[in-house]
């Protein structure tokens, strides 16, 4: 338990102290949102109709942008071949840089997404369950995400290769995320959307972190 | 024979062109990639051959 | 044979109740899994019973045989030399018999099997699109078998298996989707459809693809087999899930997303039938051939140093 909480220290205290990184995520999500009203018509029923979709998959690039530097430093340093010889269970680290990296990163998207989603014309009632369907989306984007960040962790060019390995990866997320959206549009009850959501957290929670530090262990060549 | 000429055969009554444009490009695709590997897998014995001589004769 | 022995004799030989045991497994399968007509299922019912038989009964009467054959299938299909001889032995008579195989269906299938009553000709995609389709499916699942055995039990064949079918996995992905588009077409009224089945092959070949330019990306081919394994597990389960997902989601807001086969498929005739299944059988083989000539390319780079491979190159002119 000290374990975790001393990962969790050090990972909280590397991503304040620089703090650009994290601000380029941010940006990147709003800037990117409110982008498709420029280059697509912005009458009140067209943005309605694609709000769904562009903010689930804006917040999906921002996350796959940002999981690549999650292991990078670490490995450019030496600190992940050490950690992966030490005694200590892998999982812990590999937990507390993901709850770390999710809190910096996925909750401010959940945070800025209600305003994003007003923007877009979406009704104020609706609001709830885009912040709801992200709060519950991100967590399982950033696990699947670090799944291919480990895989291509020591490898120069690594950008391009991560996003043709992880996007396909992203669909069921994305599917129920911009669903639950959609749902709620139509009037809908959201829980059962929002029910599989959670189903995909708890799968991607109980077997990713294990295939993460797998793939730690292939890439730094065992 | 569910056709009567050739060229019944060839229009697929109407239907040809999705037929046989769907047809050529798999069994051109099956072929090429079949004749892909079996090329590669003569160039890596030619380079094989290749790479044993210059040891030899860097001996 | 004394009284405790007869009192221990099953009422009825236990073989019996196996072979009887995997004779339903085949019929269930043969019922949920495959859509083919009953006279097939009771082929298919009969061969699977005498099959679970014939194991079974040699099972008991040569049990040391058994498993001496099991390890010895373990130890030459891991070593890449076994594996290099016995499939240079194969080759040439799996190409035979995936040239007949196709060649034989694909002429019954285009010129001989009547026209679809609704569809007319343009159904004849058929022999292209659903083999291609399958195999894509089976090779994706053969990638995920291969990358458990690769990493639980560092098998090298098992690396160099999944780099032998990544490629021809993508190319007959990259075919069903295409034959499926031009086959919607006069069908459907529209090239593509955001339905289940269209959208599991594409994110299929999406995976496929990734799988490939992983592999190139790594250079130690070690470590390159061995990140494509997991990514080939991940992969697996990935495939069910968007399938399923896709499934849900439509039935939400659609009511029952359109079916490929819908009521024909069910009653699908056997002079349909039959090439279809010829087709299928052939693109099985095609793909052992390629795989084969895929491995064997990887087996002779990866062990250049060894001798056997230098003998066998040098020799073989």
């Amino acid at each position: 338990m000290s374990l975790l909480l001393a990962c969790l220290r050090r990972e909280w205290l590397i991503s304040i102290r620089r703090p650009s990184e994290l601000v380029n995520a941010w940006f990147f999500f709003v800037v990117v949102v409110s982008l498709f009203p420029l280059a697509i018509a912005p009458r009140e029923e067209t943005l309605q109709s694609m709000a769904s979709g562009v903010l689930w998959v804006a917040a999906l690039l921002a996350v796959l942008l940002s999981i690549e530097s999650l292991f990078r430093d670490d490995e450019a340093s030496g600190v992940l071949e050490q950690l992966l010889v030490a005694p200590q269970e892998m999982i812990w680290v590999v937990l507390a840089k993901l709850s770390v990296h999710w809190l910096l990163i996925g909750f401010p998207l959940v945070l800025v997404s209600p305003v994003l989603a007003y923007m877009l014309q979406l009704p104020p009632e609706i609001l709830p369950a885009v912040a709801y369907s992200l709060a519950l989306g991100t967590p399982s984007l950033v696990i699947i995400g670090a799944i291919g960040a480990a895989l291509t962790v020591g490898l120069q060019r690594g950008g391009v290769l991560l996003a043709l390995l992880i996007l396909p990866l992203y669909v069921p997320v994305l599917i129920f995320g911009a669903g639950a959206i959609q749902r709620a549009m139509a009037g809908d009850d959201i829980s059962g959307v929002l029910a599989v959501l959670g189903a995909i957290l708890a799968l991607t929670l109980s077997v990713g972190p294990w295939a993460i530090v797998q793939g730690l262990k292939i890439s730094t060549g065992d | 024979m569910q056709f009567e000429t050739f060229a019944d055969f060839i229009a697929m009554g109407g239907h040809g062109p999705y037929v046989w444009s769907a047809f050529i490009s798999g069994v051109l695709l099956l072929v090429a990639n079949t004749w892909w590997a079996k090329a590669r897998y003569n160039k890596t014995k030619r380079e094989l051959k290749a790479l044993w001589r210059r040891q030899s004769m860097q001996e | 044979m004394s009284k405790k022995q007869i009192d221990k004799q099953p009422l009825f030989p236990r073989h019996f109740l196996i072979s009887s045991v995997l004779g339903l497994l085949g019929v269930v399968l043969a019922f949920y899994i495959w859509d083919v007509p009953l006279a097939n299922k009771t082929v298919i019912l009969v061969a699977s019973y005498v099959i679970g038989w014939c194991f079974y009964f040699g099972a008991i009467h040569r049990p040391s045989w058994y498993w001496r054959t099991l390890v010895r299938w373990y130890h030459q299909l891991g070593s890449p030399q076994h594996f290099y001889r016995i499939s240079g032995w194969w080759l040439p008579w799996l190409t035979l018999i995936a040239v007949f195989l196709l060649g034989v269906g694909v002429v019954w299938g285009l010129a001989f099997s009547p026209p679809h009553y609704e569809q007319g000709n343009s159904y004849r995609i058929i022999y292209l699109h659903v083999p291609a389709a399958s195999g894509a499916l089976m090779g994706y699942m053969a990638m995920g078998f291969c990358g458990v055995v690769a990493l639980v039990w560092r098998l090298k064949m098992a690396e160099i298996m999944i780099k032998a079918i990544a490629p021809f996995g993508a190319v007959l992905a990259a075919i069903s989707l295409f034959s499926g588009a031009v086959w919607g077409k006069p069908t459907w009224g529209t090239y593509w459809v955001w339905d289940a089945r269209l959208t599991s092959m594409l994110i299929l070949f999406f995976l496929y693809l990734g799988i490939i330019a992983l592999q190139n990306a790594i250079p130690d081919p070690r470590q390159a087999g061995r990140a494509a394994s997991l990514l080939a597990i991940v992969g697996v389960v990935n495939v069910f899930i968007v399938r399923y997902s896709v499934e849900w989601w439509h039935s939400l807001h659609q009511g029952g997303s359109m079916s490929l086969f819908g009521a024909a498929k069910s009653q699908i005739h056997p002079s349909m039938l039959w090439p279809l299944l010829l087709c299928m059988f052939g693109t099985y083989f095609l793909f052992a051939v390629t795989v084969f000539i895929r491995a064997r390319t990887e087996i002779l780079w990866r062990e250049r140093r060894s001798n056997w491979v230098r003998r066998e190159v040098e020799n073989a002119i």
